[in-house]
């Protein structure tokens, strides 16, 4: 096999190309491919509930989806020209071979009565159903093709294209738009989003409720918006509630403490402001806050801790902070902070001013956003065509045998879903009903004519 | 309220108990009437309703009422639809199980099929009423009511007519191995399980797609891999490869009952997920 393709001139390397090409497509085509991977991609979503949501982006799990939609892709161009047959309607004059043909459904009943009688009763029955006939005729034949539905048919490819609409949704989301998850604004402090948006929001205040159960009941954030340094809204975000302005949103997401803090050094102040204790870490059971300012005129780093918040600390008083000081990275020891008593680290002068909370908001701008919810729509819009108009087909042969008698041939093509065998003998007994009936109209009328 | 609700939720577990008593009754008159006919001349004639059927139909009626009662004057207490806890759910769960059996009942006369969905319906009854809690407020991520309620209503008409399907398959595998004249031709069967597959398969998209704009609206995303929306894409992508086998190669009897047995069974595994792995969602 190697030694073929080594040997092999130009020629024969193209078609070998194009084999594979071929066969590739062929396999991506297939609809046993859909199903295998739909089952493989649900025997890995059901490994990653249990283990981990990593394998969601695992290389495997993201190859079997990419293969996925491989496969809706170029399954739904592969179908584009039956739906084309389909759309336009099939033949309508069919041989007798036809009728009796492969499909399992056939059926061929004698009638005493003359062609047009049928011909009338079955284009009733079709009509009353809201069906398209078309009729052709020669010598000792009625031809009639019937069809329903048919433009719904392209529900399907709603439905499919919306799946891949979704990922490119999410790609388009992913690589043009911007989330950040930890836009931290302290109380009284504005801070610039960033990413070139010219917005900077304002935190006037943050407050947490709670129900008297201790169970919380509403964390809302008072800002103002700027864009470029104008004021474009003030309002509250609240969770459920973010704030949404050109489609950049403020989503509420976490709060914390915050304390504000000055530091000066020979009476000149090198820093003023609220610093968030946003970061938490655990020791000895003990749970506490902790925030950091760098001071680069001393080289000086402080690391900010309150009390413990889950029980009563035994070593950082209530109402009190600690201050954990490095120099060049050098720990320098820890420190308590009383509220408006300066305290002397190093060559700077550090007083603890009051108590204030901050915000965590995640800011996202996800162009894909419309995208997304155009794609669900379209998926459920494709679903409905398909499921509560189903395309059916049938075609009928009424032939002449003799005088005052015929044949008809009928052969029904509704979804694989349903069961056409039924659906013929329901077809055939309301035809035969029709004429019956038709007759029993005619012997009534009789006397009078 | 409190009491009209725990009053409606227990005469509700009753009219079940009573709907199913009525039917059997009904069910085994129907059988020796049928069984009579056929060894006398009345044989291919089909029975008079009789009055124990209609009984039960009632019964069934007043029992959707009954719950439909107290999931009202609970939202009345607690200000929002049935969406804050276990015990909420369970209720709206059952009313979409009993209403869905019965508009099937109607349409196909399959009591065995709606008694089964009826027994389902007590159990889940009866842990709502093990369950219950008291209302309670809601946490702020819980404060969307629109999106939420319609998120659950989705639940409710989708888990509702896919458990249908269910029974539906679980009979279908019974009658096929069986062949007994107790229970529906294996056709009416079949039938009953793709119409619930295509009416409770869009609600089940869009209970996902508006858990997902939820999601967006409350977190900032609208997928986040947390057990319980994997578990729910796993239900979407099995009953997705229910339609495909069906609608692509046939797929009918035999094989597809495993597949929609499958989809309830992660269904239920959905519902009660909570309880084995934690995450966002309070039911
Ligand atoms: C997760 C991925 C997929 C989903 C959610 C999905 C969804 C659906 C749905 C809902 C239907 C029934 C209604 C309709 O036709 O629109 C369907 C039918 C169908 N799908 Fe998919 N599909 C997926 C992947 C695929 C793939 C990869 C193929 C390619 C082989 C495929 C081929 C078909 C075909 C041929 C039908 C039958 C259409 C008919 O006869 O009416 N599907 N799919």
């Amino acid at each position: 096999m190697a030694k073929t393709v080594n040997n092999s001139n130009n020629n024969q390397a193209q078609s070998l190309f194009e084999k594979t090409i071929t066969q590739v497509w062929r396999l991506f085509s297939s609809a046993k491919l859909a199903i295998a991977l739909i089952l493989i991609i649900t025997a890995l979503s059901i490994i990653g509930i249990f283990t981990s949501a990593e394998l969601f982006s695992s290389w495997y799990f993201i190859t079997a989806g990419t293969l996925l939609m491989l496969n809706i892709l170029i399954c739904n161009i592969n179908r584009w020209k039956g739906i084309q047959k389909y759309l336009k309607g099939s033949r309508i004059k069919q041989s007798e071979d036809f009728f009796i043909g492969q499909d399992k459904t056939p059926e061929i009943i004698d009638i005493s009565h003359d062609s047009t009688a049928v011909y009338e009763a079955v284009k009733s029955i079709f009509q009353k159903k809201h069906y398209r006939l078309r009729i052709e005729n020669d010598a000792d034949n009625t031809y009639i093709a019937a069809d329903k539905n048919r433009f719904f048919i392209l529900g399907t490819y709603l439905s499919h294209l919306s799946i891949i609409l979704l990922v490119l949704a999410y790609i388009i989301g992913s690589t043009l738009g911007f989330h950040e998850s930890d836009f931290i604004v302290v109380e009284e402090e504005t801070k610039d989003v960033g990413y070139d948006t010219g917005l900077s929001l304002n935190l006037i205040s943050f407050t947490d409720s709670y129900y008297d159960d201790g169970t919380p009941s509403d964390y809302r954030s008072e800002v103002i918006l700027y864009k470029d340094g104008l004021e474009v809204t003030r309002t509250t975000i609240r969770v459920n509630y973010p704030l949404s302005y050109e489609g950049i949103r403020f989503y509420q997401s976490f709060f914390g403490p915050a304390t504000a803090i000055e530091v000066t050094k020979d009476g000149a102040t090198l820093f003023a402001g609220n610093i968030a204790l946003y970061g938490s870490f655990a020791s000895y059971g003990y749970y506490r806050n902790i925030g950091f300012i760098d001071i680069e005129e001393s080289r000086l780093s402080l690391a900010i801790i309150t009390p413990s918040f889950n029980t009563t600390d035994p070593m950082i008083p209530e109402g009190q902070l600690a201050v954990l000081a490095y120099k060049d990275g050098e720990e320098l020891g820890v420190h308590l902070l009383q509220k408006m008593t300066p305290l002397e680290i190093d060559d700077v002068i550090l007083t603890y001013l009051s108590d204030s909370q901050y915000s965590g908001f995640q800011v996202k701008n996800d162009p894909g956003n419309a995208l997304v919810w155009i794609a669900c729509s379209l998926f459920i819009i494709g679903l409905a065509m398909v499921f509560y108009f189903p395309h059916s087909q049938i075609w009928l042969l009424i032939k002449n045998t003799s005088p005052g008698h015929c044949r008809l041939f009928v052969r029904v093509m509704a979804s694989k879903a349903f069961n056409n065998a039924n659906a013929l003998k329901e077809l055939i007994s309301t035809i035969e009903n029709n004429i019956n009936n038709d007759d029993k109209k005619h012997n009534r009328e009789a006397p009078h004519g | 309220m409190d009491n009209l609700e725990t009053i409606s939720l227990v005469l509700s577990i009753a009219g079940i108990i009573l709907a199913i008593v009525f039917y059997l009754i009904a069910f085994i008159a129907k059988r020796k009437q049928d069984l009579n006919r056929e060894q006398t001349a009345l044989k291919g004639t089909i029975a008079a309703k009789s009055g124990f059927d209609i009984a039960a139909n009632i019964t069934v009626i007043v029992t959707i009422l009954l719950i439909t009662i107290a999931i009202i004057s609970r939202a009345i207490e607690t200000g929002h639809g049935p969406f804050s806890n276990m015990y909420e759910f369970a209720l709206a769960f059952s009313w979409g199980i009993i209403l869905a059996g019965f508009i099937f009942h109607l349409r196909y006369k399959t009591g065995s099929v709606l008694n089964i969905s009826l027994i389902i319906a007590l159990l889940l009854l009866i842990f709502a009423r093990v369950q219950y809690a008291p209302p309670s407020s809601l946490i702020p991520a819980l404060q969307q009511s629109a999106l939420l309620s319609a998120h659950v209503a989705s639940a409710v008409v989708a888990y509702g007519t896919l458990t249908i399907g269910f029974v539906a398959a679980i009979l279908y595998l019974i009658q096929n191995k069986y062949q007994s004249s107790w229970l529906p031709d294996l056709e009416v069967l079949d039938n009953i399980t793709y119409k619930s597959v295509i009416i409770g398969f869009p609600f089940l998209t869009l209970l996902i797609v508006l858990g997902a704009l939820w999601a967006d609206i409350a977190w900032g995303r609208y997928w986040g891999w947390d057990p319980k929306e994997t578990a729910s894409l796993v239900t979407w992508l099995i009953y997705a490869a229910y339609i495909h086998t069906r609608l692509i190669k046939g797929w009918k009897g035999v094989r597809a009952s495993i597949l929609l047995i499958a989809g309830f069974l992660a269904i239920v595994f959905t519902f009660f997920g909570n309880y084995i792995f934690s995450g966002l969602h309070s039911y």
